[in-house]
């Protein structure tokens, strides 16, 4: 299941992580912070990218 | 008579500040319209708060610490040249952590979602929060 982690610094500064998500759900997650203030920086890890529930297909030779 | 600074901040909601406040361990007062602060004597200055730490709550010679609301709806945090000394940027960044945390779990709680981990981390400057939520 996928987890939102939240962390505040010394200076009040609020940057969020989503461990366990792919594609688009993390933002889901993240959309009810939005009243957080300011966004200065967005960055998409890569499974930012995977479509939900893509299935892996290795194939052989 | 000390005079006051006026210091922008990004908090923009009362309720989750006056509980960030009150984990500091400050008296607050809450007024529904700003009221004057008052100096040191007593004297009514002419900046106004609706968020205020009584001067008696802040030092033997200190005056009001007020938070008002601006047309942004942002606070500015109000504070007198006597007690920035030890009032200031150190202390208004313990402010803003503390409002970001009451902040992140009131809408966390909105969006239905549930703790399920909570830690302080302690560094060089302090600390760092660190909540864990899932839906």
């Amino acid at each position: 299941m996928a987890k939102l982690i939240v962390e505040i610094d010394e200076q009040g500064n609020t940057s969020l992580d989503v461990v366990g998500a792919e594609g688009t759900s993390c933002q889901d997650l993240t959309k009810a912070f939005a009243r957080m203030g300011k966004v200065v920086k967005d960055r998409k890890k890569p499974e930012f990218y995977k479509k939900s529930g893509q299935v892996k297909v290795s194939r052989g030779r | 008579m000390s005079a006051y600074n006026e210091i922008d901040t990004e908090i923009t909601d009362r309720d989750c500040l006056v509980e960030a406040l009150q984990e500091l361990g400050h008296v607050v007062q809450v007024h529904e319209t700003p009221v004057q602060l008052e100096g040191y004597h007593g004297d009514k200055r002419q900046q106004r708060a609706d968020v205020i730490i009584p001067r008696r709550h802040v030092g033997s010679m200190s005056n009001d610490i007020g938070f008002v609301k601006g047309a942004d709806g942002k606070y500015k945090a109000i504070v007198s040249d006597y007690d920035r000394s030890r009032y200031g940027d150190a202390w208004l960044n313990k402010v803003r952590q503390a409002y970001a945390a009451k902040k992140a779990l009131k809408l966390a709680k909105h969006a239905g979602m549930r703790l399920v981990g909570h830690k302080e981390i302690p560094t060089a400057k302090g600390k760092r929060i660190q909540y864990v939520f899932q839906k």
